[in-house]
C-alpha cells in the first residue's frame, strides 16, 4: 500500500497530450517546408519580398521553430518556472488557434492572396501567442522562484507576441494602407523581432538552464546570464528605434557588436558549464546543439556584410539578406530543433507508456525508443544540403539550390520517420503487465 | 550523500533495490543519484516512511521516479505500507551523487 504525503506529493508535469501535437505539428511543417524549397524556382534570385519566400518563410519560422519551441515551452515551463503550467486547456487552445493559421498565412503567401484568408491567418496566430503569454505569464505569477532564465522566457513570450503583432498589421496593411512609410522598412524590424527577440532570447535561456542539468555541471552564473540578456535586448532595442526611424547607417555596427558580445558570452557559459560536467560521455542531440551555437555566428557574420552592402546601395543586398535569412533559419533554428527534438520528445514519450512500470520491471531507456542510427542519416543529409543551399543562394546556382533541396527534404523525412517511431511508440506486449 | 535510517538491515536490503529504479534521463539510480535522504521503519505500525527528492522541483521523470521508488518497496517489503515524503531542503545538487555513481556517469 502507497501512501504519499499531500502538501510533498510529486508536482504534476505537463501532459504529454499537450506536447505532442506540437511536435508532430512541426516535424510535418518541416517536412512541408522542404518541400515549398524545391518548388521555390527561381524565388531565390530576386528580391527577398516576394510570395513564395514569405511562404517559405513563414512556415520555417512559425510552422517548424515556433510550433516545436511551443510545445517544448508547454513541457519545460514547470521546470523553469518551478510551478505548474497554470492552463492545459489555454494550452490546447493555443494549438488549435496557430494549427489553423498557419497554413492560412502559408497558403497565401504562397499565392499572394491578401484577401480575408490572409488576414484570418494572421488573427488566428496572433491570438494562439497571445493566449500562449497568457499561460506563460500566469505561470510565472504563480511560481514560487523567479530565476534568471524566467526573465528570458518573459521577455522572448513579449517579443513574440509583438512580432506577430507587427506582421498581422503588415498583413493588413496589404489591404487597408495602414502605414506611411514603405511596408519594407517595417518587415526587417518585424523579422528581427522574431529571430532575435523571440527565437534567440528563448532558446538562450531555455538552454542556459537545461545544458548544464543535461550534462549534470555544477556551473551557474547568473551574473552572466544577466549580461548576456542585457546586450541581447539592449542591441535589439537600440537597433529597432534607430532602423525605424534613421534606417540602416553605421550605428547597426555597434548593436551587431551588443549582440555578437551577448552570443560569445553564450558560448563562454556553455563550454564552462561543459568543462565542469559530471556525465562525461554526452550523447548527440546535445553534441548537435552545441554545435548550432557556433552555427549562429555565420547569419551575424553574414550581417556584417550586408550592413555595408546596403548603406553603398549595392545590388548583392538583396542577394545576401536572403542569405542572412535562411543561415539563421535552416542553419541554426533547424539544427538546434534537429538536435534537442530527440533530446525532449523521448522522455515525453517515455513517462506516457512506461511511467507505470517504474520500478516494477525493467523498462527500455528513452534513447533507446528512437534510432540512432536514424540520427546519423539525418547529419549526412542536413549538413551538405544546408551548406548547398546556402551556397546556391549566394551563387544564384539552381543545381546546387535543387540539389541542397533534395538533401534538406531527405532530411526531413529521415526526421520525420524518426519522430513518427517516437510518436507511435507502444509498450511491447512481451513486457506488458 | 548518505541515506539516514533507523534501521540497517532493512534499509540495506531497501536500498539494494532501490538501485533498481532509475532515473531515466540520467541514466543513473536514485540511491547513486543522493535522490534517497532518508529511510525508516517502523516494525510496529508496518510502515516504511520514505524521505526523498528530485533532482529539480517539477522534473517532468518526477512521477515515474516516485512511483518507481513505491512499486520497488512494495514489491520487497509486502507487508509494509509505503509513506513517501517529497522535499526539496535541502535542494538536490550535484554533489549528493555517489563516488560509484560520479564513475558511472564519468565512463
Amino acid at each position: 500500500m502507497f501512501t504519499t504525503s499531500p502538501a510533498n506529493s510529486t508536482q504534476k508535469t505537463t501532459s504529454w497530450k499537450i506536447v505532442v501535437p506540437f511536435y508532430s505539428y512541426a516535424a510535418l511543417s518541416f517536412l512541408g517546408l522542404t518541400i515549398l524549397l524545391l518548388f521555390a524556382g527561381d524565388s531565390f534570385s530576386g528580391h527577398y519580398f516576394q510570395p513564395r519566400l514569405l511562404a517559405i518563410t513563414h512556415m520555417a519560422t512559425l510552422g517548424w521553430g515556433t510550433m516545436i519551441i511551443l510545445g517544448a515551452s508547454h513541457q519545460l515551463l514547470p521546470v523553469l518556472v518551478d510551478g505548474k503550467l497554470y492552463s492545459e486547456k489555454l494550452a490546447k487552445a493555443t494549438f488549435i488557434t496557430c494549427a489553423i493559421g498557419i497554413p492560412l498565412l502559408v497558403y497565401n503567401f504562397w499565392y499572394f492572396q491578401t484577401v480575408w484568408l490572409m488576414q484570418a491567418g494572421a488573427v488566428l496566430v496572433l491570438s494562439g501567442f497571445l493566449l500562449f503569454a497568457l499561460n506563460v505569464f500566469r505561470s510565472i505569477w504563480n511560481s514560487n522562484a523567479l530565476q534568471v532564465q524566467v526573465y528570458f522566457l518573459f521577455t522572448a513570450t513579449l517579443w513574440l507576441c509583438l512580432t506577430a503583432l507587427l506582421g498581422t498589421l503588415l498583413v493588413f496593411n496589404f489591404t487597408y494602407n495602414l502605414f506611411s512609410v514603405s511596408h519594407l522598412e517595417y518587415l526587417r524590424l518585424h523579422a528581427h523581432m522574431g529571430l532575435v527577440g523571440w527565437f534567440l532570447m528563448l532558446v538562450a535561456g531555455v538552454a542556459s538552464r537545461l545544458l548544464p542539468m543535461f550534462m549534470i555541471s555544477k556551473y551557474s552564473n547568473d551574473k552572466l546570464l544577466w549580461r548576456i540578456f542585457w546586450l541581447i535586448n539592449g542591441g535589439l532595442v537600440l537597433f529597432l528605434v534607430d532602423v525605424m526611424f534613421a534606417g540602416i547607417t553605421y550605428r547597426v555596427y555597434l548593436y551587431l557588436c551588443m549582440l555578437l558580445a551577448g552570443i560569445l558570452l553564450f558560448v563562454v557559459y556553455c563550454r564552462q558549464a561543459w568543462k565542469q560536467r559530471i556525465r562525461k560521455k554526452v550523447e548527440a542531440p546535445v553534441k548537435l546543439s552545441l554545435a548550432a551555437v557556433a552555427l549562429l555566428m555565420l547569419p551575424l557574420i553574414t550581417a556584417a556584410f550586408l550592413i555595408i552592402q546596403i548603406i553603398t546601395g549595392s545590388h548583392m543586398a538583396l542577394r545576401l539578406s536572403v542569405v542572412y535569412g535562411s543561415l539563421f533559419l535552416l542553419g541554426w533554428l533547424t539544427a538546434i530543433i534537429l538536435g534537442m527534438t530527440f533530446k525532449t520528445l523521448p522522455f515525453i514519450i517515455w513517462n506516457k507508456v512506461y511511467q507505470r512500470l517504474s520500478g516494477k520491471q525493467a523498462t527500455p531507456s528513452p534513447k533507446d525508443l528512437f534510432s540512432n542510427r536514424l540520427i546519423t542519416w539525418q547529419i549526412i543529409f542536413y549538413v551538405p544540403g544546408f551548406i548547398l543551399v546556402e551556397m546556391g543562394i549566394l551563387l544564384q546556382n539552381s543545381v546546387l539550390l535543387k540539389t541542397g533541396s533534395v538533401l534538406l527534404l531527405a532530411t526531413a523525412i529521415v526526421y520525420n520517420v524518426n519522430v513518427g517511431k517516437l510518436v507511435f511508440h507502444r509498450l511491447k506486449r512481451r513486457i506488458a503487465l | 550523500m548518505r541515506t539516514i535510517t533507523n534501521d540497517i538491515i532493512l534499509a540495506g536490503k531497501a536500498l539494494e533495490q532501490l538501485k533498481t529504479v532509475y532515473d531515466p534521463e540520467l541514466g543513473l539510480n536514485v540511491v547513486d543519484l543522493g535522490l534517497i535522504y532518508q529511510l525508516d521503519f517502523d516494525r510496529l505500525s508496518r510502515t516504511i516512511f520514505v524521505e526523498m527528492t528530485l533532482t529539480t522541483r517539477f522534473c517532468p521523470m518526477g512521477e515515474s521516479i516516485t512511483a518507481g521508488v513505491q512499486q520497488c518497496l512494495g514489491n520487497v517489503f509486502e507487508a509494509y505500507t509505503i509513506d513517501l515524503h517529497l522535499t526539496f531542503d535541502p535542494p538536490w545538487n550535484a554533489g549528493l551523487i555517489s563516488e560509484e555513481g560520479k564513475k558511472q556517469l564519468e565512463q
